[in-house]
């Protein structure tokens, strides 16, 4: 198994009454791309900053490399590049000068911003005032500032805001890029569900603070079970033969079927069931439960136990 | 101290096509431009009746920038400065990269320090450059004498010295506080609390005042006003540590 790049354990962090992030335990995986989802306000923002050491916990511990940010942070956060919501970008000074800012205060060596120019594809504009920048670009200038001193892990939060479609299958692109070329971990946060499904290699899903679920897509889709959905000449008989061969089945208002399956195999049994039952089958579509239905169910889920209490 | 060399260079790049550069030089020319138009519509005669011409074409300018424009270009300054950080979003950036925290504000400190003494060499050089116009247009005035560059200079430090309190005040204010408008409205407010307070006894105490009652002394043989320097001075570099310690400790949200 593979370092770990980010761990967390029972992070916790208040604003007043409010507590942003609670017992919060992250375990990203060296070489993975971590998709952090959650919806508005449920506290992405918040563990970033302490992931960064831009605020301190009010109890638990954030380990970068298996070592303590508390004791190590100038030494771990040389190996980490952020990009925290809107790039921080001086729009009076050209594409290179605000990456040269940078690369003064990190004491890098001049190719290393030809080479960040180039991940990002900036080296044409590189020389224009950002003022005169499009989001997009605003935005590969601010993953350049990030990648600038090599790090080995990327901490990035909502990439893809406030960017149209190009710019964001664009993002999504060099996202997916950098872990093999450039052998980065990244770690990026999210409220939209199917972007960080195109990329993510590891998924965790925080709803108010709380760590709701933390695994591979496929452990997650493994949350939810799959159906198939039967048409049939008879519904009515098929329902009660169905139910009396064990299978949890019910009508689905019109003459569809919906039965819960696990797997291929369940849906070709159930087919042989009914034909061999002399039924004709029209139709058998298995469905699989997108990443959005999980995360419904997961958020839905903690929204009525908190309402319970 | 290699991290603060390297936040000084990285701050000095930041000042590129800045207003803030700019007005180092725009403030003292146009500062010392108004005295000269001025002396010119007075007259020969008016400047004629000056034992010393060169005093008191120093003085003039000393004292109106000493009192007025020290204190409220000191908060302009500060504000121009803490605003290039506060309105891109930078402080999330520098905090995460690898430097001590203390060189971010040390290097802004240090940055408006550099920035009011341009400003103050402007004043000393565009002066003489004026007496030396006056020289030409108006001969047999006076100006002709030897230029006092040793009051110039002395008054040029001097005045650079108290207003280290009110930068480093600045500093902070404009640091701890996202807006222009505060840090702007807190240079207006103290430095027309200034006027009122720099005839009474505790004038030294204020921190605004102290510009204005050091360039108030110009003149040849004038003793030192030690103890305004020492209140600037000091209390410059204990603010500077106090506000640095305050703005490091803080969340970055």
């Amino acid at each position: 198994m593979t370092e770990l790049a980010i761990t967390t354990f029972r992070l916790t962090r208040r604003f007043g009454d409010l507590t942003a992030v609670a017992d919060l335990d992250l375990q990203v995986p060296g070489g993975s791309v971590y998709g952090f989802l959650g919806p508005n306000g449920a506290g992405k923002t918040t563990t970033i900053r302490l992931l960064l050491g831009l605020i301190r916990p009010n109890a638990g511990e954030v380990r970068l490399f298996g070592q303590s940010l508390r004791d190590g942070r100038m030494t771990l956060l040389r190996r980490v590049g952020a990009l925290v919501e809107t790039p921080s970008l001086y729009p009076h000074l050209t594409g290179r000068e605000n990456l040269e800012v940078t690369r003064r205060l990190l004491d890098a060596r001049q190719e290393q911003i030809n080479r960040a120019l180039a991940i990002v594809k900036l080296e044409q504009d590189a020389h224009r005032r950002v003022a005169h920048y499009s989001s997009g670009m605003r935005q590969r200038l601010g993953l350049a500032l990030a990648l600038l001193g090599e790090p080995e892990l990327l901490i990035l939060d909502e990439p893809t805001n406030g960017l149209d479609p190009a710019g964001i299958r664009e993002m999504r692109d060099l996202i997916c890029r950098l872990p093999e070329e450039h052998g980065v971990t990244v770690f990026l946060s999210s409220h939209l569900l199917n972007e960080v499904e195109q990329v993510a290699t590891h998924i965790g899903i925080i709803h108010r603070g709380k760590m709701l679920f933390q695994g591979t897509p496929d452990e997650l889709q493994a949350q939810l079970e799959e159906h198939v959905t039967l048409e049939v000449d008879q519904p009515d008989v098929a329902l009660r033969l169905l139910s009396q061969a064990g299978w949890t089945a019910q009508r689905n208002g019109n003459h569809r079927l919906v039965v819960q399956v696990n797997g291929h195999s369940d849906v070709a049994m159930i087919n042989a069931q009914l034909v061999h039952a002399g039924m004709n089958v029209f139709h058998l579509n298995l469905k699989q439960p997108s990443l959005e239905d999980i995360f419904l169910k997961l958020t839905g889920e903690q929204d009525r136990q908190g309402g319970s209490k | 101290m290699t991290a603060l060399v390297r936040a000084l260079r990285a701050e000095t790049l930041k000042m590129k096509r800045t207003l803030a550069l700019w007005l180092t030089i725009i403030a003292p020319l146009g500062m010392v431009g108004l005295q000269l138009i001025g002396a010119l519509q007075r007259g020969e005669q008016y400047v004629r009746q000056f034992e010393d011409v060169w005093v008191r074409f120093g003085q003039e300018m000393f004292v109106f920038f000493g009192f007025l424009i020290v204190p409220l270009f000191v908060a302009l300054e500060t504000a121009l400065l803490g605003g290039l950080e506060h309105r891109s979003n930078q402080w999330k950036h520098l905090y995460a990269l690898p430097q001590p925290r203390w060189t971010v504000y040390a290097a802004k400190q240090l940055m408006g320090m550099a920035l009011i003494a341009l400003s103050m060499a402007g004043l000393v050089g565009f002066s003489v450059l004026a007496g030396l116009v006056l020289r030409m247009l108006m001969p047999g005035v006076g100006f002709d004498a030897a230029i006092p560059w040793d009051l110039f200079l002395k008054y040029g430090v001097m005045v650079y010295l108290a207003s280290w309190l009110i930068i480093s005040l600045h500093t902070w204010v404009a640091i701890r506080w996202q807006s222009f408008v505060v840090a702007m409205a807190v240079g207006i407010l103290m430095t027309v609390g200034g006027m009122v307070i720099i005839n009474a006894d505790w004038a030294t105490f204020y921190p605004w005042a102290l510009p204005g009652l050091l360039a108030n002394t110009f003149n040849k043989g004038e003793p030192i006003l030690l103890k305004e320097l020492i209140v600037s001075v000091v209390g410059g570099i204990v603010v500077a540590l106090l506000g640095c310690w305050e703005v490091t400790r803080r969340d970055v949200l």
